[in-house]
C-alpha cells in the first residue's frame, strides 16, 4: 500500500480524510495525515506530514511545531 | 479623459468657478484616472478597525478595484495587505473570517503569518519537499499597504506616495484634537447602496445649504443660520452651533471627556478627502466610508461610536435610526444629481459664494490632484 498501511486501514483513513476535507475539519485532517504517515516510506511520509503540517499551521494547532521539526529532521523543511 | 481647461475653470474664484464636468461622474476612463489620483494616491478610508475586533479577524475589501484585506494580527495591530498570494496570484481571503493560525492560500497552500511573512511553501521542491534551492522565498511575504488609523477609520495609501497621514491631515487632526478619546463602536453599522458617483456623496455632505429643503426634521431645531462652513487642507464640511442631545427621561449618552463648553451645543460634520465623512458631537460620533463602485455606484458604510463601551441600547437604537433616516433623505439628491449629469448641456454648474464654499473646496482639491 502507498502509505505502508494495510488495505482496510488505508481505506478508513482515506474515507476519514474525504469527510474531514468536506467539512473543513482541519484538526481531523492533521490527525489523519499524521496517522497515515506512521508506517509510510520516507517520501510518502514527508508528503503526508507536509499535509498535516500545513493544516496545523492554518488552524493554529500546536502540533504544527512538532510536525515542522519532524520534517526538518527528515531534510524536508 | 480629463479636460484641463474645465479643471482650471474649477479653480477660479468661487463666484466664477464651474463645477467638475459631467465626465467626472460618468466616464469610465475618467473614473480610472481619478481612482489613481484621488483614491490610490491619497489617504483613503478603507474601513474601520472595529470590523476586525479580535486577533486573526480578516475582512476582504476590494477598493478602487484593488483586492485588499483588513486584518488584526496576532499582536493586535491592524494591518492591510493586498489580497493576493505571491505564488500564482490567487485571492487569499474571500469572505470575512477569523484566521486561527496562518493565512493559507486555498490554491497550493502557501501560508503566511498574520504579520505577512511567508511561513510555508508545501511541496514547492517536489512532493514532501518544502523548499527549493533554486527559489528564493525570502522576499515573498504579503504585500502590505500603508495604513493609518484615525478615529477608528483605517486609512490606506495604496500607491505609497502620499506624505505621512499626520502631515497630510494635520489641520483636521488639530481641529478635532479635543475629541482624541477612545471611540466605542455601537455594533449597529449599516450600509447604503447608492446609484451615484462617490464624489456627489462628498459634495452633498460638505454643505448645509440643502438642509432646510432635504432635512426639514434636522432644520426644525438646527436652522440654516446656525451652521457655519469649514474649509481646510484636505477637508471641508460644516458645523452647527445648535446640537441637541437625544434623551429618554434622565437617560442620555455620556460625553467625551474634557470638551470645551462650546461643544455643549455644537457639532461638526467634515469630509476628509477623498472619501471619509465624519461627524462629531459631545456624546457620539460617526464615520461614513465611501466605497466607489464604478463611475455611478457607491456604497456608504456607516459606523456610529460612543464615549463608553455600553451605550444605552434604546437610545442607541433611536440614534442609529435617526441618522439612517437623515442619510436616506440624501439618497434622492445624490442620485438625482447623478442622473442630471447625463444632460449634455450641463457644464458642471455654479457655486453659491455664500453657501457652497466647502463643495467648491472639494472640487478644487479634485482638480488640483488631477494636475490642474
Amino acid at each position: 500500500m502507498p502509505w505502508g498501511l494495510n488495505t482496510a486501514q488505508t481505506a478508513e483513513i482515506e474515507a476519514g480524510l474525504l469527510r474531514a476535507h468536506a467539512h473543513g475539519d482541519t484538526r481531523t485532517l492533521v490527525s489523519l495525515y499524521t496517522e497515515a504517515a506512521t508506517e509510510a516510506p520516507p517520501d510518502a511520509a514527508a508528503f503526508l506530514l507536509t499535509q498535516a503540517w500545513v493544516y496545523a499551521l492554518s488552524a493554529g494547532d500546536p502540533r504544527a511545531k512538532t510536525l515542522s521539526e519532524t520534517l526538518a529532521a527528515m531534510g524536508r523543511a | 479623459m480629463k479636460d484641463i481647461d474645465a479643471l482650471i475653470a474649477v479653480r477660479h474664484p468661487i463666484g466664477r468657478a464651474s463645477g467638475l464636468p459631467n465626465a467626472h461622474y460618468m466616464d469610465v476612463s475618467t473614473f480610472a484616472e481619478e481612482s489613481q489620483a484621488l483614491l490610490l494616491g491619497q489617504w483613503a478610508g478603507l474601513g474601520v478597525a472595529a470590523q476586525v475586533p479580535c486577533p486573526g479577524d480578516a475582512v476582504p475589501i476590494t477598493f478602487a478595484g484593488v483586492p485588499l484585506f483588513l486584518l488584526r494580527d496576532r499582536d493586535g495591530d491592524v494591518r492591510v495587505f493586498q489580497n493576493v498570494c505571491r505564488h500564482r496570484g490567487m485571492i487569499l481571503v474571500s469572505e470575512p473570517t477569523r484566521i486561527e493560525g496562518a493565512i493559507r492560500c486555498p490554491y497550493h497552500s502557501w501560508c503566511y503569518s498574520t504579520q505577512g511573512r511567508l511561513v510555508a511553501t508545501p511541496h514547492v521542491g517536489g512532493p514532501g519537499r518544502n523548499s527549493d534551492p533554486k527559489l528564493d522565498t525570502s522576499d515573498l511575504g504579503l504585500i502590505e499597504v500603508r495604513s493609518h488609523i484615525w478615529r477608528d477609520v483605517v486609512f490606506v495609501n495604496i500607491d505609497g506616495t502620499a506624505p505621512p497621514f499626520e502631515r497630510a491631515n494635520a489641520e483636521v487632526i488639530a481641529r478635532w484634537a479635543e475629541f482624541d478619546a477612545p471611540l466605542h463602536h455601537d455594533g449597529r453599522a449599516f450600509s447604503l447602496d447608492i446609484a451615484c458617483n462617490w464624489k456627489l456623496a462628498v459634495e452633498n455632505y460638505c454643505e448645509s445649504y440643502h438642509l432646510p429643503w432635504v432635512h426639514p426634521g434636522l432644520n426644525a431645531y438646527s436652522r440654516l443660520e446656525d451652521h457655519y462652513p469649514i474649509e481646510g487642507r484636505g477637508h471641508a464640511g460644516q458645523g452647527t452651533e445648535v446640537y441637541r442631545q437625544l434623551t429618554d427621561g434622565p437617560k442620555r449618552f455620556p460625553d467625551f471627556p474634557g470638551l470645551a463648553p462650546k461643544w455643549d451645543t455644537a457639532a461638526e460634520y467634515i469630509a476628509v478627502f477623498p472619501n471619509v465623512l465624519l461627524g462629531t458631537h459631545r456624546d457620539h460620533a460617526f464615520a461614513i466610508v465611501l466605497h466607489p463602485d464604478g463611475p455611478s455606484r457607491t456604497q456608504e458604510h456607516i459606523h456610529i461610536y460612543y464615549a463608553t463601551e455600553q451605550a444605552e441600547p434604546d437610545l442607541a437604537d433611536r440614534n442609529s435610526a435617526q441618522w439612517r433616516g437623515v442619510f436616506e433623505e440624501d439618497v434622492f439628491v445624490v442620485e438625482g444629481m447623478q442622473k442630471g449629469r447625463a444632460a449634455p448641456g450641463f457644464d458642471g454648474g455654479r457655486f453659491s459664494p455664500a453657501m457652497d464654499g466647502p463643495t467648491h473646496a472639494f472640487h478644487m482639491w479634485v482638480a488640483q490632484c488631477l494636475g490642474a
